[in-house]
């Protein structure tokens, strides 16, 4: 929620107002902040600022797991360009970045549209909101679960659907072709992530004014130009977050590669979150891992920077 | 005439629109459902039969009474359960706390500080999973519910303060100012006056806390190992990897999983679904 | 009236927090004394007992599931015996590796045994994480051992554990299909294999003939590795230099792709099919042959999970060159951060020693590692058909030895799916791969 980065900056920052408060018995501001913050930083400086510093340090380490005798070596800047020249780095960057394009772009436009239909005034509205809950709530595991059993080769939901239905006469193995498997993936993907998506529009769209609507009417303009000039324009600022969100969220795609492909097959749906894991717990090149955690943090926050250059041009007629 | 047929088409239209969607969204939900409650027999016939002649529930019956690997299922349900309750509980606690002090108080560095919290959350897990378990390790804390709970709650309160924050932001300044004149301190008035106003932000928050710590997996595969704590996401792997024929029996274990998550957003829906825009349509 | 419903929901939920929140506090220094002090129990009482000199210690093991719950009897008959406490971190093969990282990299303490794979075995030795066992070894047990099995304990002539589960894969073929098809003996060679599968598919008894573990992970490099083997390549020669894009091994991938593509023989969800699916399609009666692990007729010929009991048999892999297949032994080991290793010995020694082997064997159908073992009575009427699998056995073949054998793994299987989704020629995905082997040699010169 970079989103946030420019927030306090437009919040009325007054000193505390003037209120015929007494001051005497009262600690001070800071003082009462202090304690109040207190368990919260004492957490998250134990277990996540000191967690941090310590994989930066080992991100310019080398631990010679294997040379015990050598002992942990500084390396300088090595694992940093040991993954920027590594070709199955950058093989699982344009996984990656694929699934994130068409992930994003799909739960976006999918989730536009339901929102758009649920929208009109209809009866069984509100259970209709309801039940987009449902895919929202499970979690990667669980959602990879179930989308095995769906896209199982041989006693799949999936395969027995089209077959009956004529539109195939064969069962597919969904996850065994490259290309396939990966859209699969992100069919998968998009299930759980569109609601989200349209749940936001739908309180967007029901916080813009009807009566800007009814004014355009009476100019003469069509629901279509309604909806180009009166509706983006105002969903743009959710966009943005939506946007922001769900980039991070999909390129660092994890749980759902674990449990439906593990990467394969051959790498096809190999995140670069999944190669990450690999290389740290399975290979034990931890240092490498943390300072490829740290690019993909690095690309992230170049994206996220992007949009918001973007959008808010965008935003300001 | 024409007005009239135009509407009707529309309507028809919207309909269809709307069984498209609500297709898309339940058909995966339900079909685990009914694949949980389904003899195997049927599960791997070609053709597929779609419905059960009567439901079996024989699935769920041995997940809840048989032994060995089933008894560890139970356990991670209800290590779960402890998990993500206390996570929850010590997040709106310690959240509305943070969330005051940044809503309300003045200190040095205030609004750096907040955004500095949130980009906490850009941190990626996998870079401190092995200093968190050596961190765990140091405090004897490896394999314990504990360990767990802390850093669900690491992970948690910065973005529970954050969304808070804005709640109470909203509450309008005179009705604390109120109590305060009338002698109140600070903490009572935290209690007594802004906390009841925010119920639905605690819900909300609440909510989230909860479905975070319950579907959380790769600190879970890092922090566990036995039975005493390993938590739902960990054991279904498992299962998934265990009973790779049993097609029913693993998917109880999913619908068992999914459960709570979604019987809890679907009671709190209300305020989880203004919790869930308010803060994002400010930003 | 729901205002009021609300805000007394509040308080309780508060009245919860603030409970658990004292009782999270209080757990955290109590924390070290309650569940953490079961580990610190480590040293042994006061006075043991004499027979009993390891009474009150605690050992910590992590290891696969334990699907019969024997190891869980034993663990139980362990501590009735020596008064030491077995305490087991179950986890799925897969995440095994991870967690013993993990452990090491922390002190290696965590856990005081494991079951070591075959192929960690170098990488374990050369970081110093498993202890070496040697002091204890008895003489008579160092000409005991198979030479398979000795190569998942013995590493540079010193040993690192007892062989716990020596197992290798075995050819199985459906012989009520087959006398369907009208053969009345299993394919020799992959030839006849060939043909037979399509006939099979032909007359409509399956869809496919058979189903492999092609899915990218180890279980592909060992069905490759005992593929190519049986067409007389060799990975590694004997100076330790790669050679497995020489002629043999590009003939073998290339009938693996074919056998997919071409015959399409081969049901194409191999290559998302580990090891347990393809058993389980063996049971399922979906398929006519497999590869499998350990002794396959214990689970095909149960009626709980089986649909074709009876109708089974063991026979060697078909081969063109030499008779071949695949070993995958494990070893029951010692981490060297334990504190309690001669504890830990005595357990490792009631496991998987020669007697506890034996029992093994004959109650759980683990495969013994020993040859006094598997030559014992009690053994042979044990295990079904245990001619036919020895017959298997004695042309198992290893898969390299090198520390970095993840890594290699790991590139090789990519390569191999390069290969059979038709990315690359057979040929090129392994003189690619044999570009990254070299590659990963002289990084871990």
């Amino acid at each position: 929620m970079p989103a946030g980065t420019h927030e306090p900056n437009a919040l009325p920052n007054a000193p505390y107002p003037q209120t015929g408060k007494p001051p005497r018995k009262m600690m001070s501001e800071a003082r009462f902040a202090f304690w109040l913050l207190l368990p919260t930083i004492v957490l998250v400086c134990g277990l996540l600022f000191y967690p941090f510093v310590y994989s930066i340090y080992l991100s310019f380490v080398d631990l010679n797991l294997t040379k015990p005798w050598k002992g942990p070596e500084f390396v300088g800047f090595k694992h940093f360009t040991d993954i920027l020249t590594n070709t199955e780095f950058w093989q699982s960057m344009k996984v990656t970045v694929y699934f994130t394009f068409v992930s994003v772009v799909s739960s976006i436009a999918v989730g536009l549209l339901v929102s758009l239909a649920l929208n009109s005034r209809f009866k069984l509205r509100g259970l209709a909101r309801s039940l987009l809950l449902v895919p929202w709530a499970i979690s990667g595991v669980i959602n990879g679960l179930i989308w095995q059993w769906i896209l199982h080769p041989n006693y799949g939901v999936l395969n027995a659907a089209l077959t009956q239905t004529g539109f195939t006469d064969r069962y597919i193995a969904w996850l065994s072709d490259p290309v396939l498997s990966l859209n699969m993936v992100i069919v998968a993907d998009l299930w759980k992530s569109f609601p989200f998506v349209a749940l936001m529009y739908l309180a967007a769209l029901q916080s813009i004014p009807k009566d800007l609507y009814e004014a355009a009417k009476v100019d003469g303009a069509n629901s279509f130009a309604g909806f180009r000039f009166i509706t983006l324009p105002l969903l743009a600022p959710i966009t943005l977050v939506l946007l922001v969100l769900r980039t991070i969220d999909s390129f660092r795609i994890f749980d759902l590669i674990y449990v439906l492909t593990k990467g394969g097959p051959a790498n096809a749906t190999q995140v670069v979150g999944y190669y990450l894991y690999k290389e740290g717990f399975q290979f034990a090149k931890f240092g490498y891992s943390a300072a490829g955690s740290y690019v993909i943090t690095f690309f992230i926050l170049v994206l996220v920077f992007i949009y918001i250059k973007k959008l808010d041009r965008h935003n300001d007629f | 005439m024409d007005k009239v047929a135009r509407k009707i088409a529309h309507a028809l239209l919207m309909y269809a629109a709307l069984v498209v969607i609500m297709f898309f969204t339940l058909a995966p939900f339900l079909w685990t459902v009914i694949s949980s409650i389904s003899p195997l027999k049927q599960l791997i016939s070609v053709p597929l039969r779609w419905f059960p002649q009567e439901p079996d529930f024989g699935n769920y019956i041995k997940i809840f009474t048989s032994g060995g690997v089933f008894e560890t299922f139970r356990t991670a349900i209800y290590n779960s359960l402890v998990v993500a309750i206390s996570v929850t509980s010590v997040c709106l606690l310690f959240g509305s706390f943070g969330a005051y002090a940044f809503a309300r108080l003045n200190f040095p560095l205030r609004d750096r500080i907040v955004v500095l919290f949130l980009f906490t959350q850009l941190i990626p897990g996998i870079a401190i999973a092995l200093p968190t378990y050596i961190i765990f390790k140091n405090l004897q804390l490896l394999d314990t519910k504990l360990a767990l709970i802390l850093i669900h709650i690491t992970f948690t309160l910065p973005f529970v303060i954050w969304v808070m924050r804005g709640f109470f932001q909203s509450i309008p300044k005179e009705l604390e100012d109120a109590s305060l004149i009338d002698g109140t301190s600070r903490f009572g008035a935290l209690f007594r006056v802004i906390l009841p106003v925010s119920t639905p932000g605690l819900f909300a928050t609440g909510v989230f806390a909860f479905l975070g710590s319950w579907n959380e997996f790769g600190m879970a595969l890092v922090l566990t190992g036995s039975p005493q704590s390993k938590t739902l996401p960990v054991a279904i792997t498992e299962f998934l990897g265990r009973f790779t024929i049993d097609f029913g029996l693993m998917n109880a274990g999913g619908v068992i999983a999914l459960l709570p998550p979604i019987l809890l957003s679907l009671f709190f829906q209300r305020y989880l679904l203004d919790g869930l825009t308010s803060g994002a349509i400010k930003g | 009236m729901k205002r009021k419903l609300v805000s007394d929901l509040l308080l309780l939920l508060f009245a919860f927090t603030l409970l658990s929140a004292c009782s999270g506090q209080g757990a955290q220094p109590a924390g070290s004394v309650g569940e953490g002090g079961d580990k610190e129990t480590e040293q042994p009482e006061a006075k043991p007992a004499d027979d009993k000199p390891f009474a009150g210690v605690v050992l910590r093991t992590i290891s696969g599931p334990d699907e019969t719950g024997y190891w869980g009897k034993l663990n139980k008959e362990f501590e009735d015996k020596t008064g030491i406490k077995i305490e087991v971190d179950t986890v799925p093969y897969g995440q095994q590796q991870q967690k013993l990282v993990n452990s090491f990299l922390s002190g290696g303490s965590t856990y005081d045994l494991f079951v070591m794979d075959v192929i960690d075995l170098p990488q374990y030795v050369e970081a110093g994480w498993v202890e070496p066992v040697d002091q204890w070894i008895q003489e008579e047990w160092k000409t005991d051992l198979l030479p398979f099995a000795q190569s998942a304990v013995v590493y540079k002539d010193k040993w690192y554990g007892l062989p716990w589960a020596s197992e290798w894969k075995s050819f199985v073929y459906n012989k009520e299909m087959l006398k369907k098809a009208g053969y009345d003996r299993p394919p020799a060679n992959w030839d006849d294999f060939i043909k037979v599968s399509k006939e099979l598919q032909d007359k409509g008894i399956v869809k496919y003939a058979s189903t492999w573990s092609w899915l990218q992970g180890e279980a592909l490099i060992c069905d490759f590795v005992a593929i190519a083997a049986s067409k007389g390549a060799v990975f590694f020669d004997d100076s330790g230099q790669p050679k497995f894009n020489d002629e043999k091994s590009v003939e073998a991938l290339q009938m693996m792709v074919d056998m997919l593509h071409k015959y399409k023989i081969v049901d194409p969800a191999s290559l998302t099919f580990s090891e347990s699916n393809v058993s389980n399609a063996m049971q399922a009666g979906d398929i006519a042959f497999e590869l499998s692990w350990g002794i396959p007729q214990v689970g095909l010929n149960d009626e709980k999970q089986s649909k074709v009991v009876g109708q089974t048999e063991v026979a060697r892999m078909p081969y063109s060159v030499k008779a071949a297949t695949i070993s995958g032994p494990m070893a029951y080991s010692i981490s060297s951060g334990s504190k309690n290793k001669e504890a830990a010995w005595e357990y490792i020694k009631f496991l998987a020693g020669p007697d506890g082997a034996k029992r093994a064997a004959v109650e759980n159908g683990v495969f013994p590692g020993w040859k006094s073992v598997i030559g014992s009575t009690e053994v042979k009427a044990a295990i079904p058909g245990l001619e036919e699998l020895l017959e298997q056995g004695e042309t198992a073949v290893n898969r390299p030895q090198v520390p970095w054998y993840h890594e290699w793994s790991s590139m090789m299987q990519v390569e191999l799916q390069n290969a059979l989704t038709q990315k690359k020629s057979p040929k090129q995905a392994l003189d690619d791969a044999m570009d990254k082997t070299l590659k990963l040699m002289k990084e871990n010169e």
